[in-house]
């Protein structure tokens, strides 16, 4: 660090040509850290002779004592004698440690170091060299002439010397290196501190070398046990300065850096036109106001620019740290780098030292000015160079000496770019700025509320108001720039700005008033003092008067001005509202209070539940905050009717937004959508009365369930009398439980399908049922296929908290087909959901009320009936609570899938087998070539010997009215089919078609034995069996079903 | 140091991560303890060299080498060389301030990401006898990541111990 820096020149202050080069890190550092630590037993001397030194005194001499040394200081011919010791005082404290001083002496035309005044064999400062050996005399010439005197020997090398080490606890030799042309180090060293063993208190060694007084061995401090820490104490003797150490803000491309900032932007100036316009007054009427272009109420930029730059600080450490800086003058060198920082020589930037730089903390406090900072700018050679520079100290000198200029280290320049937003107002959030001009403020709400009592005191305007900027680094964007805020202090300090405060007449109305004659504003203090005017036509201060009442409900306005000299360089506006007592500006206006939150209450058709804010409630929370009595409230403020609010959408805390709760119509009236929010002036009934009181309806609470988090905060709005601008919105929070959940009993397992919960068959009446059905009743009630043939519901409501028990909460059920994505793909659903349909052609209906559901006979019904993949419908049931019928929140085991069963199940043979001989076709009967069950498995026609037969007597239930069979699939080689018997005919338009069926009437079991398949074979021979399929088809009342027969034609002969 | 002390910090976390419990909070002082204990008179000894290697070559002439050498940490923490820009102004300051002469400042280790290593430069000669300037410093800030060291300059993001933005040991970090 800087103090390295200062060892370096410590020691090239006692030799010639030193390089200062530094071997080691050690922290000499800790050294002067302990300088800066609290010093327990010896601070205050020490400080004293710093202090005195730096004030122009001079160290004069160190002396050794019985119990340690004595410092002697002199200022101006007089002494003053400082005593350091070690050793704790007291009856039986340790005796006095003693003290060595070393210091130099001359002995015999050489200095020395000297030890308590006893020459030591240490050389102070190199002695010169030894003499040259004189030349030899001339030869003695003719005595007359004189010979010529001998040439004198050489110069002899400088010789060494011993100089303190950094914190004098040794002394060091140094030789001169005669290549190099300077002394060097040789490394020998001799301790000079007086060490002690153990906890024992050290002794203090002095050694002073003219320059510096070393301390080693002094107590520094005590460490956290309270014992005494002993270090080292560095004291100049003269305060003459050696050099200066930039101490660095920042770093930038490793550079040492400082930051400076500036304003160039141009000046206001007055747009002296007249401003006409409308302001609302508290009373809520429109007036027109106006303002003279002579009374500045609009600023506009001038052309006239202006560069401003910050008072900046930079610090320097001081070598030493007590030097006397008094007389030394201090200046900054041009910029180094100008030709890549500036564009114009005429305008270059410089530094300029501002007022006398201080001594502060052991550092010196530079304060100064950048001139022309705008003028610097990246040259187009050199983009991004921050512009170099150094501080110079020159110091004083005798006359006829040239004084010595010592430079500090070359440091960077980091300009930052300022620029004046606005004022605003402290405190607020966000920072709400003043208005930009006066029709602004004119027409805005006022800022500022004060009593016209003006007690306790008057408001001072410039402790509410602080300037906003924007700050930059150089080359950054200024615009983008975050606002920062500074006081008006800060802007007086920093940019040696000033603030004045004047009123800015506007008049209002017909009567021309301009209310601000009622105020009065300090130009430099901002200090407001409200006016009224008397009886005898004077403008007076306010106070707790009647007369100053006159002064209520006036509205002047105060300009504010940046002022930079006398140009504006940012204006502002304030408009004060003057204000009765009892109307102290209220922190609650326009915010949402909440008065009550009410429990969630529950949703159904018809509670007493209510959310009630009580006058307990509105006291501690609004009337307290007001300072108001209930009177006062009711006096001060009017409830807006009929009209609820919420929060608005873009509502924030910072800025609360409200808007009007949508209404709806009922019974011819427009209520509003969430319910009514009743306010009851009547606190007579005691603190628990009812302020603001929501009575349950379930409408509002369906619409109120719809919101996020099935809840809405609802507000009253009361406004103040006067002030349209003042308003209280007190609410309550009102919040719906979710609606229970319906789960319905399971489907009586044995009517399941395997492995399944929800899904059961239906099918037409037994053959032989006893109720007189028909196979055409293809229906079943859902119920059926529960327990006990009921639908029950276990309700999941939250009882307890207002839901009834499920036998008390009047569930109505009602049955519908689910969904059309629940049911098969190409199927849809009319309105109510009660009819299922493919295309026009109706499938299946439900009943709402009973659940019956209906397999409809239609063209598509009988085609999905009989297809391979069958046919399903899913029907659900449907559920309400209440008397008004609320919907559950969801409905659980709900939905049932219905397979339509096909009623007969037609097989077509596998495999069997006709013998045709060539002579004589096969004659099967038709009977052998298919199989028919019903859904229920019963067979609807067998065997039995050679005959087929209606063994259930099931036969006819089905009305089956044809076979078809279709020959003309078969691709057999060399056969041919035809089908022969009563009833079998051949299509004519499809040869090898045959239908049987009779002239009148279904078929019976008998012609599944009259008509015979007769299979025949020409002239070939049949080597080889062949299998042929032949579809048969049969039509019932149910429809058409197609199965494919498996024949096989056998060879002949018989193989 | 806004951005930067939260990449000296990220850096510092990552460090530690695993390496302490994380039981109470922890301070910057706390951070260079640690750190400091994982470090050897290598560490120390290979840091001077990268510098004098850099400054030596910067007084031999050869300032684009030097400035080739040099890192600098991106917003995300990675040590890369020098963007092109970055190293064009550096080369520019040297050879407006050339290196005649330097001398070690100080140094201090304080946390992987964030060390200081000062040399004062003289960018003349000076006369015999002169003290003080011309001289400016130049601030190395080394970062070790994964056991290498890498040489980059101080910027203005990153806290210096003899800079006004200091970190005060007692931060708390994590």
């Amino acid at each position: 660090m800087n103090k390295k820096f200062i060892n370096g020149f410590l020691l090239a202050s006692l030799v010639v040509g030193s390089s200062g080069s530094l071997s080691s890190c050690k922290d000499y550092d800790d050294d002067i850290n302990q300088l800066r630590t609290e010093i327990a037993e010896n601070k205050s001397a020490i400080q004293n002779i710093k202090d005195q030194i730096a004030a122009g005194a001079i160290l004069k001499d160190v002396q050794q004592t019985a119990n340690g040394l004595k410092v002697i200081v002199t200022k101006n011919g007089a002494d003053v004698t400082y005593d350091i010791t070690n050793g704790a005082k007291g009856d039986k404290g340790d005796a006095g440690t003693p003290a060595d001083v070393w210091t130099i002496v001359k002995d015999n035309g050489k200095y020395m170091w000297a030890k308590n005044g006893n020459v030591t064999e240490f050389p102070a400062q190199g002695p010169q060299g030894e003499q040259g050996i004189q030349g030899d005399p001339g030869t003695p010439g003719t005595p007359g002439t004189p010979g010529t005197p001998g040439t004198p020997g050489a110069t002899g090398a400088p010789g060494n010397y011993w100089a303190p080490n950094d914190n004098g606890t040794k002394l060091l030799e140094f030789a001169w290196n005669a290549e190099a042309k300077k002394y060097e180090a040789t490394g020998k060293e001799q301790a000079i501190a007086i060490t002690v063993e153990g906890d024992k208190t050290p002794g203090i060694t002095a050694i002073n070398d003219g320059n510096y007084v070393y301390l080693t061995g002094v107590q520094t401090g005590t460490d956290e046990n309270g014992k005494p820490v002993y270090g080292e104490v560095v004291i100049s003797c003269n305060g003459l300065l050696k050099s200066i150490g930039f101490i660095p803000d920042l770093y930038v491309d490793g550079v040492e850096g400082t930051r400076s900032a500036y304003v160039s932007e141009n000046y206001l100036e007055v747009n002296k036109v007249r401003k006409d316009g409308n302001l609302t007054t508290a009373n809520n009427k429109t007036v027109a106001y106006y303002i003279k272009g002579s009374d500045n109420w609009q600023y506009v930029a001038s052309t006239k620019g202006y560069q401003l730059s910050e008072n900046t600080v930079a610090k320097f450490d001081l070598n030493p740290e007590n030097a006397n800086v008094k007389g030394v003058e201090f200046a900054f060198l041009p910029i180094e780098n100008i030709e890549q920082v500036a564009v114009s020589r005429a305008a270059a930037p410089a530094l300029k030292v501002k007022g006398e730089p201080v001594v502060k903390d052991g550092n010196l406090v530079v304060t100064y000015n950048v001139e022309n900072p705008a003028a610097v700018t990246y040259g187009t050679s050199a983009e991004a160079t921050l512009p170099i520079t150094a501080l110079t100290a020159k110091l004083a000198a005798n006359e006829g000496e040239t004084a010595e200029v010592l430079t500090s280290d070359y440091y960077s320049l980091v300009m930052a770019r300022v620029k004046f937003t606005a004022f605003s107002f402290i405190g607020s959030t966000p920072h709400k700025h003043l208005a930009v001009n006066g029709g602004e403020a004119v027409e805005n709400d006022a800022d500022l509320d004060i009593v016209y009592t003006q007690a306790p005191e008057k408001t001072d305007l410039s402790k509410k108001i602080q300037i906003c900027y924007q700050q930059a680094d150089f080359g950054k964007d200024l615009t983008n720039a975050a606002e920062k805020q500074m006081t008006i202090a800060q802007a007086a300090e920093k940019w040696g700005l000033s603030v004045n405060y004047d009123m800015m007449p506007y008049y209002v109305g017909d009567s021309n008033t301009n209310d601000s004659e009622y105020a009065i504003v300090g130009k430099e203090d901002g200090i407001i003092d409200l006016q009224y005017i008397n009886a005898s036509n004077q403008w007076v201060s306010c106070g707790d008067n009647a007369a100053s009442r006159s002064a209520i409900g006036k509205y002047p306005v105060v300009r504010v001005t940046l002022l930079d000299g006398t140009e504006p360089v940012l204006v502002g506006y304030v408009k004060i509202n003057i204000t009765d007592k009892g109307q102290a500006p209220s922190t609650i206006k326009n915010k949402p209070i909440i008065l009550k939150v009410g429990t969630p209450m529950p949703y159904v058709c018809e509670s007493s539940a209510v959310v009630k804010s009580t006058w307990e409630n509105t006291s501690s929370q609004v009337l307290s905050v007001l300072g108001m009595s209930e009177k006062q409230f009711k006096d001060s403020y009017t409830i807006e009717e009929n009209t609820l609010y919420v929060e608005a959408a873009n509502s924030t805390a910072e800025a609360p937004k409200f808007e009007a709760v949508p209404t709806v119509t009922v019974d011819g009236n427009a209520v509003s959508k969430y319910g009514d929010l009743v306010y009851n002036p009547d606190s007579e009934a005691g603190p628990t009365n009812g302020f603001l009181t929501w009575n349950y309806d379930v409408d509002a609470a369906g619409e109120i369930a719809k919101l996020t988090g099935r809840k809405v905060s609802l507000y009253r709005k009361f406004t103040r009398k006067g002030n349209v601008n003042d308003n209280l919105y007190l609410g309550v929070t009102i919040e719906i439980m979710p609606a229970p959940t319906a789960k319905f009993v399971k489907i009586d397992p044995v009517f399941l399908a395997d492995g399944k919960t929800n899904e059961v068959g239906m099918r037409v009446p037994q053959a032989k049922n006893t109720l007189g059905m028909s196979v055409k009743d293809f229906y079943a009630l859902l119920a059926d296929y529960y327990v006990d043939d009921q639908i029950k519901v276990n309700y999941v409501g939250e009882t307890g908290k207002g839901y009834p028990a499920a036998d008390a909460a009047s569930i109505k059920q009602s049955y519908s087909f689910a969904p059309a994505a629940a049911q098969l793909a190409g199927l849809t659903l009319n309105a109510n959901a009660t009819e299922l349909y493919k295309g026009l052609d109706k499938i299946a209906t439900i009943d709402a009320t009973t659940g019956k559901v209906t397999y409809v006979r239609s063209a598509a019904s009988m085609e999905l009936l009989n297809s391979e993949a069958g046919v399903s419908a899913m029907v659900q049931i449907n559920a309400t609570y209440g008397s008004c019928n609320l919907d559950f929140a969801a409905l659980e085991d709900n939905q049932v899938k219905i397979d339509f069963k096909k009623p007969v199940v037609l097989k077509g043979a596998n495999g069997y087998s006709i013998y045709p001989d060539g002579i004589n076709p096969s004659r099967e009967a038709l009977g052998n070539f298919f199989s028919m069950n019903d859904s229920y498995g019963n067979a609807i026609f067998s065997k039995s010997g050679n005959s087929f037969v209606d063994p259930n007597g099931i036969f006819g239930y089905y009305e089956i009215m044809s076979f078809t069979i279709d020959f003309t699939k078969i691709n057999a080689s060399g056969v041919t089919f035809s089908l022969q018997g009563t009833g079998a005919t051949e299509d004519a338009n499809k040869p090898g078609v045959y239908v049987v069926k009779n002239a009148t009437g279904n078929l019976t079991v008998d012609a599944l034995n009259n008509v015979k398949v007769v299979c025949d074979y020409g002239n070939e021979y049949l080597e080889h069996n062949q299998t042929v399929t032949i579809p048969v088809t049969i039509e019932y009342y149910w429809g058409k079903q197609t199965v494919n027969s498996q024949v096989v034609i056998n060879a002949f002969p018989k193989k | 140091m806004k951005k930067l002390f939260t990449i000296v910090v990220g850096g510092l976390l990552m460090w530690s991560c695993g390496n302490s419990e994380k039981q109470q909070p922890k301070t910057f002082e706390n951070a260079e303890e640690e750190f400091a204990a994982t470090l050897t008179e290598a560490d120390t000894t290979k840091v001077l060299a990268l510098a004098t290697e850099v400054l030596d070559s910067i007084r031999r002439g050869n300032v684009e080498w030097a400035v080739e050498s040099l890192c600098e940490v991106d917003s995300t923490g990675q040590v890369m060389p020098l963007a092109p820009d970055a190293r064009e102004r550096v080369a520019r300051r040297f050879k407006s301030f050339p290196v005649v002469d330097y001398e070690l400042d100080y140094y201090t280790f304080s946390v992987p990401m964030l060390n200081d290593l000062k040399y004062r430069t003289y960018f003349r000669e000076r006369l015999e006898g002169e003290t003080g300037g011309p001289a400016m410093a130049v601030m190395f800030n080394p970062v070790k990541v994964d056991g290498q060291w890498y040489l980059c300059l101080k910027e203005a993001g990153q806290p210096a111990k003899d800079a006004a933005n200091a970190i005060e040991p007692g931060t708390i970090i994590e």
